[in-house]
């Protein structure tokens, strides 16, 4: 280093300090304000690197929830249930082969209800496949009849649609399907939806669709019950 | 010598710059608490300042609009020409359609029926839809056709022969006060402007240029607004109408859509955000100077609003339904754009006004009021935290006020499902109410129902005023020491009726079941050795289930504030209960959500010990035949204000949805050794 640096680092040896003192204080903020973020907040993934639910942070005003709770339920064999399984179409021309779905919900009210009535909201392309419910089981829309708070009705629907010779859906988008509750008050109807994702065909048969995860699973809507 | 080094100067600046990062990093968690709540890229500069343009220019004008659906869900406002068969159904009829544009284009559109006839009307309306051009939306919803108009063109039917006259769609409305910028192939921001209250805008470019893109921003900031809609806060993108500046002679015309990228929703909620504020500026612009907190409104602070067409914010593979949501502290509001991509049959709220707006006054109460609300679910119908139900209920209000609205309405679908998918998940009036009604024999009831709350402020609006209310409301001038512990309905109107001529509202009050000022919830305890002890009537409802989720907020708890000066707390609770209920006492923290552990500072041991005279506070013939008992809670705290409640467990109890008139439970309370008694 030559002499007129040195000089120069030593008149304004002050000025540095200050200076790298404030390149601390800054880096520490920073290191404060990263590690103070609410982990729950920072959307961990799962083992599929798909990200996980947020969970809920602190003082979140939500608007309002819905009085009936929509239990998406897992009661079909795992074959049947939100996974595509191949069915022989004989000698169809059209398709090859079709996909099935089962959506099962079971209708919990947190209050005592009147009757409702559901429909079954469809994609195009999609249809009722009610080969193995007993009749009145497959409705596409019904009711519902009142309900205490706590008592459970369950709901279920099977559906298929086309597949084409290489096991790609043939149905128009992918649009799930929606269960609708509800009732009519005034020529309006006052209920709520609930979504299930249809599974997607992949372009080429897939034989180890059986391996999907992407099954509806059990959900408990109540949150904060603490049972003494 | 280095340059660096020279005359010191550089060391000034460094130490100016170092200055200025660490200033900004300190301003940045001043304003709000939580504001570092999510790791964010930062939101794109706001396009300020225009660059001098040298040489020759030109100016590129225009007009921006976006489309919405009225009530929520209904038909888009796209200008579109509703089509409907006729009735009586004729199935030989033929269709004969013109329709001729301002600039004199005109498109026939012939449907002859089939041989045998149509075989159902719908096919007509089928036939008719594939022969519009590919620049016209052409949609069905329910039993109609719908033929939207390519945009900047004025069409008109001329002819409508074998269809009924056509009704139309309203119209889109003119985006607002909304951002404008013009960038250089390099995406540099050359000119800067805003859209008027016609949602027309006018920029000066270099009459050479090529290949500039006019982009109008889903954001603002300026004299009467600042709120940007972003997509999530990892990337902080604002939403645009993007527009080719360089080669138009004609005013560009830009609309955002409904239907497709949904751009509509973002403007939409833009423009609520400036109407809120509209509203507040007019509402308090007379208002009283002889009262402290009476400031005209000017501005919000800036606000973030995050959404994504076909998104709901807290979205999971497993989630059934959406939600939206605002974080207390983070001026970020969170709206609903669907669920997992679904845009027709999912619950949407960017073009639900109440929902918008409700989430918008949380970002104002937490600004301009002073809250405590522990957030969290609520369905509109039930007894909850009082402070959750002042704040949702003022929310409620609000949103209406500023509408013009005597209802809060939150819908989901749209009119283009299959089958019927469009609906309300909550449509209440606030003139002819059917949820959260207070029983009228359950005293103070009122302060635990959030609708309940926009009522009365309804009712009050009506009597009064907004700037009454407003003047109430707003409380963040006010010092720690003024501001309550627990804030709630019963501390605004607390505050109301201290000022000068207030209005009186008891008619209100006593509509919806609320106590004039405090006494229902955060009771101050007074030093008394001679009060009788305090009864309770205990309840069974149906839907009381023992847990923390049902609990009987009025009839079967007590909640009692203590200013404790540190140190340790002993309460000690003497009482007399009927059989079948059983007693607890619990000590909360300030900020506490009722039912989350952490919150929980302290419970009454489980063990219980008879109350016998002379040392208990509870005689025998106060309480005759009932089991007298001391339960209590010894624990450490620093100084500050806690909130201990006194819950009955009432579930072992027949269902009763009337209070027994005779007492349920007598009780007297020791803090520290000395009686205390509940100021009701």
């Amino acid at each position: 280093m030559s002499e007129k640096v040195r000089t120069a680092l030593r008149s304004h040896r002050s000025l540095i300090i200050l200076a790298a003192m404030c390149l601390v204080s800054y880096a520490i903020a920073w290191w404060i304000s990263v590690s103070s973020q609410d982990p729950s907040t920072s959307h961990p993934r799962d083992h599929r690197g798909r990200r996980a639910p947020p969970s809920e942070p602190p003082h979140r005003t939500e608007k309002h929830s819905p009085q009936l709770s929509l239990l998406q339920i897992q009661d079909e064999p795992a074959e049947a249930q939100g996974e595509v399984s191949d069915t022989s179409r004989g000698t169809t021309s059209r398709a090859a082969s079709v996909a099935r779905f089962v959506a099962a919900t079971l209708v919990v009210p947190r209050r005592a209800i009147g009757e409702q009535r559901f429909t079954w909201i469809l994609p195009q392309g999609v249809r009722l496949a009610n080969t193995s419910l007993t009749p009145g089981e497959a409705q596409i829309e019904g009711r519902i009849p009142p309900l205490q708070a706590g008592q459970s009705w369950p709901l279920r629907i099977e559906v298929e649609w086309d597949l084409d010779s290489n096991g790609k859906d043939m149905r128009a988008m992918e649009l799930p399907v929606v269960l609708h509750v509800y009732r009519e008050i005034n020529g309006q109807a006052v209920g709520q939806l609930s979504q299930f994702d249809l599974p997607i065909s992949s372009s080429e048969r897939d034989p180890a669709g059986a391996d999907r995860t992407d099954t509806r699973r059990p959900q408990d809507s109540r949150r904060d019950g603490l049972s003494r | 010598m280095p340059w660096i080094f020279r005359n010191g100067r550089i060391h000034s600046l460094m130490l100016v710059g170092f200055s200025a990062i660490f200033q900004v990093a300190c301003d940045s968690s001043r304003t709000f608490e939580d504001e570092s709540q999510f790791a964010s890229k930062a939101e794109a500069p706001y396009c300020a300042q225009s660059q001098a343009i040298l040489g020759p220019s030109r100016n590129v004008e225009g007009t921006a609009h976006y489309e919405f659906r009225s009530d929520g869900n209904g038909l888009p406002t796209d200008a579109a020409f509703r089509w409907s068969t006729p009735t009586p159904w004729d199935a030989q009829i033929g269709v004969d359609i013109e329709v001729r544009s301002s600039s004199g284009q005109v498109l026939q559109f012939r449907a002859a029926p089939p041989v045998s006839g149509w075989s159902k009307s719908q096919d007509v309306l089928a036939a008719l839809a594939s022969q519009f051009p590919n620049d016209w939306d052409v949609y069905r919803a329910g039993a109609h056709l719908f033929t939207a108009p390519p945009i900047g063109q004025e069409w008109e039917v001329t002819r409508h022969q074998g269809l009924p006259m056509p009704t139309r769609n309203p119209h889109p409305h003119p985006i607002r006060l909304a951002e404008v910028a013009v960038l250089d192939p390099n995406g540099q921001t050359l000119q800067c402007g805003t859209t008027d209250d016609l949602g027309h805008f006018s920029v000066s470019i270099p009459a050479s240029a090529q290949s500039w893109r006019l982009e109008v921003r889903a954001r603002a900031h300026h004299h009467r607004n600042s709120t940007s809609i972003l997509d999530s806060p990892d990337s902080n993108r604002t939403y645009a109408l993007i527009a080719d500046a360089s080669d138009h002679e004609t005013p560009l015309r830009l609309r955002a859509k409904v239907r497709g990228d949904l751009l509509g929703g973002a403007f939409h909620m833009l423009e609520l955000t400036l109407r809120a504020q509209d509203y507040l500026r007019s509402q308090t612009q007379g208002c009283d100077p002889n009262w402290p907190a009476c400031k005209p409104f000017e501005r919000a602070p800036r606000a973030q609003i995050y959404w994504r067409p076909g998104r709901s914010p807290n979205e999971s593979p497993q989630s059934t339904s959406s939600a939206s949501y605002y974080i207390r502290g983070s001026a970020s509001i969170y709206i609903s754009g669907g669920l997992r991509g679904n845009t027709v049959s999912s619950d949407m709220d960017h073009f639900d006004d109440a929902v918008v707006l409700h989430e918008y006054a949380h970002f104002l109460e937490d600004f301009f009021g002073h809250t405590a609300s522990p957030g969290g679910a609520h369905d509109g119908d039930s007894l909850i935290d009082p402070r959750l139900a002042w704040s949702e209920g003022f929310a409620n209000f609000l949103q209406a006020a500023i509408t013009g609205r005597d209802y809060y309405r939150d819908s989901y679908g749209t009119p283009e499902c299959p089958s019927l998918c469009a609906g309300a998940l909550i449509h209440e009036s606030f003139e002819h109410p059917e949820r959260d009604l207070p029983d009228p024999d359950a005293r103070g009831e009122g302060i635990f129902r959030e609708f309940a709350v926009s009522r009365l402020l309804h009712s009050a609006l009506k009597q009064s005023g907004f700037v009454e209310i407003w003047l109430a409301f707003q409380s963040r001038h006010l010092s720690h020491q003024e501001r309550e512990g627990f804030p709630t309905f019963a501390s605004f109107h607390k505050r109301h009726s201290l000022r000068p001529n207030a209005s009186d509202w008891t008619s209100h009050l006593q509509r919806e079941v609320m106590l004039h000022g405090e006494g229902e919830y955060a009771t101050p305890l007074l030093a008394d050795t001679t009060c009788s002890p305090t009864k309770m009537f205990a309840r069974r409802m149906p839907w009381d289930w023992g847990d923390w989720s049902s609990l009987d907020w009025n009839m079967n708890n007590d909640f009692l504030e203590v200013h404790h000066p540190g140190g340790t707390l002993n309460a000690e609770l003497h009482f007399a209960q009927e059989s079948l209920v059983d007693t607890q006492l619990y000590l909360w923290a300030p900020g506490h959500r009722i039912g989350i552990d952490r919150f929980l500072l302290a419970k009454s041991t489980v063990n219980s010990q008879d109350c016998q005279e002379p040392n208990c506070l509870i005689s025998s013939t106060d309480a005759p035949g009932f089991e007298r008992r001391i339960r209590g809670l010894s624990v450490a705290l620093p100084a500050g204000v806690y909130l201990l409640q006194l819950r009955i467990d009432a579930r072992r109890l027949p269902v009763r949805t009337k209070a027994d008139p005779q007492a349920s439970v007598l009780y007297q309370l020791k803090l520290n050794g000395e009686q205390r008694c509940p100021r009701k």
